[in-house]
């Protein structure tokens, strides 16, 4: 690390801890609760160990991992507005997730900042917060960028989302404007820290959708999107991406199923030519709550289109992945997951075994 | 000599019975919806009191409603998840955190101890919690806003 870097470096720290100490002053226990003023902090450590077998490319992905990690969520809210933060630290990444302002009112919820982009359920529904999602690993397609994942799941700009109730149930249209990610051997997204540090692109998404019963968990939805991507390779300049989507997420009693399905088109421009690159992916997650503490769940998830060029420019995507796990409440908001999977990235497929430990501390 | 004593003991713990019967159905089991008696909040339905409670806001004369809920008697709660929110408790406490984490919304504060729930209702403006009626009347500084279930009579 030369001078420079590492001056930049603790610059760049102390930014962050500056951030860190004005966002925890902020939670002044003395302003406690009254009518209009509130504040919220919630911590979701997590401890996983990931063992790998049977993969002929023993060095990525390697063949045992230990991820101790935190994600760190706070809020204050004065009346309908609303300040909500969410930093996620593990030893690979420290990243702030989401900063964003907004009103919200019975019929209309107006956001700005960085935001969860609404592509479909998982991703708005679980954010980072690991505690709440049943099995340990996202789907491919939900992937975050840093991750392997080849969608945009920030988009840093305006969030709107108007709610129309419809009898007993709700419909709700979220739309979203804003900075997306460039593409440099991943998909980079815009940091709200380092705001000059890349270019960046650009990108819309609109979301229906319908719960029968509000304010209950079932839903299904359907959404679209639009984004321009600025790549920085030699032989890849723009990529123009289109996404349609469907999903639903079905609860009654102790079974659950979230289903959805991605057709991904996507046109890389190039500095002499042009090419095309559409596929398309599904996943499938039964759960079944088997007893008060213990969850028994699956996932299949599968891509059509799979060696497409766009996918070659990620490879550590998830192409195709059967798994099981169970899932047990141990003490208060604290879960162990045991979670056993059959998983193809970059045409390499191998078994793997996660155990995680994830928590939620309020 | 026996039997009188026995006709005697019948006959009062009948008449007991017959107090108790009556007492029941002068007045039965209720759950009720309050808030303290220097706050006025004019009508409240029960799909705003579902609202409030899971989290979503709720305002009167430019001012958010606070729900608190009361987690004094387990029976309590599970009467009130089932007649008012319809949920099971496993699903209502994730509905609360999911809320609060995707949208920032308010956090419900859970008080164990009457005495010290009733001080809250009467610091805090706008705060509304639910509880017995019996319980309700027997706080001179609470005031009833609504009832929520009445338990069926025989």
């Amino acid at each position: 690390m030369t001078i420079t870097n590492r001056y930049e470096f603790r610059l760049e720290s102390w930014r962050v801890h500056y951030l860190g100490v004005a966002f925890l002053l902020m939670f002044n226990p003395n302003y406690g609760q009254c009518s209009d003023f509130s504040w919220d902090l919630m911590l979701f450590p997590h401890s996983q160990g990931i063992f790998r077998l049977d993969n002929s490319d023993q060095s990525n992905p390697t063949s045992e991992e230990f991820v101790p990690g935190i994600n760190i969520f706070g809020s204050l809210s004065f009346g309908s507005f609303h300040l909500l933060g969410e930093y996620f630290l593990d030893q690979e990444e420290q990243e702030l997730e989401r900063m964003q302002i907004g009103w919200n009112s019975d019929t209309v919820a107006l956001w700005l900042g960085r935001v969860h982009n609404p592509t479909g359920y998982w991703n708005t529904q679980f954010h980072h917060g690991l505690y709440f999602q049943t099995s340990i690993s996202r789907p491919g397609i939900v992937e975050y960028e840093d991750e392997g994942g080849l969608l945009p799941s920030h988009l840093s700009g305006l969030l709107l989302t108007l709610n129309q109730p419809v009898d007993d149930g709700l419909l709700q249209l979220t739309l979203t404007l804003g900075i997306g990610p460039e593409y440099s051997d991943q998909l980079e997204t815009w940091n709200l820290l380092k705001p000059n540090q890349a270019t960046h692109g650009r990108g819309i998404t609109a979301r229906l959708n319908y719960q029968p019963k509000q304010f209950y968990p079932t839903e299904f939805g359907l959404a679209g999107g639009y984004y321009k991507i600025p790549a920085s390779s030699p032989n890849l300049t723009t990529i123009h991406q289109w996404i349609f989507s469907l999903y639903g997420n079905w609860q009654q009693d102790r079974l659950r199923i979230i289903a959805a399905g991605y057709l991904v088109n996507n046109r890389l421009e190039r500095p002499s030519n042009h090419q095309f690159s559409t596929f398309f992916n599904a996943y499938l997650q039964p759960e079944f709550r088997a007893a008060d503490a213990w969850t028994l769940y699956g996932r299949v998830e599968g891509t059509l289109g799979e060696n497409g060029p766009y996918q070659q420019l990620f490879p550590d995507y998830v192409q195709n992945r059967i798994l099981g796990g169970l899932r047990f409440g141990v003490y208060a908001e604290n879960a162990l997951t045991l979670e056993v999977a059959r998983t193809t990235i970059n045409n390499d497929s191998f078994a793997q075994i996660t155990l995680q430990w994830s928590a939620l501390f309020e | 000599m026996k039997r009188v004593h026995y006709a005697v003991i019948g006959l009062v713990l009948n008449s007991l019975a017959a107090s108790t019967v009556l007492a029941v159905k002068a007045e039965p089991e209720a759950l009720v919806l309050v808030t303290a008696n220097n706050i006025h909040i004019d009508q409240i339905s029960t799909k705003e009191v579902r609202k409030l409670f899971l989290g979503l806001p709720i305002s009167r004369e430019e001012h958010t409603l606070v729900a608190i809920a009361n987690n004094s008697d387990p029976k309590l709660i599970q009467v009130f998840l089932q007649k008012v929110i319809f949920m099971s408790e496993h699903m209502y406490k994730r509905q609360l955190q999911l809320r609060r984490f995707q949208s920032g919304n308010r956090r419900i504060e859970g008080i164990k101890q009457i005495d010290q729930l009733v001080r809250i209702l009467e610091d805090t403006p706008y705060s509304l919690t639910y509880m017995w009626s019996k319980t309700a009347k027997s706080f001179n500084q609470l005031h009833i806003l609504k009832t929520l279930w009445v338990f069926p009579s025989n």
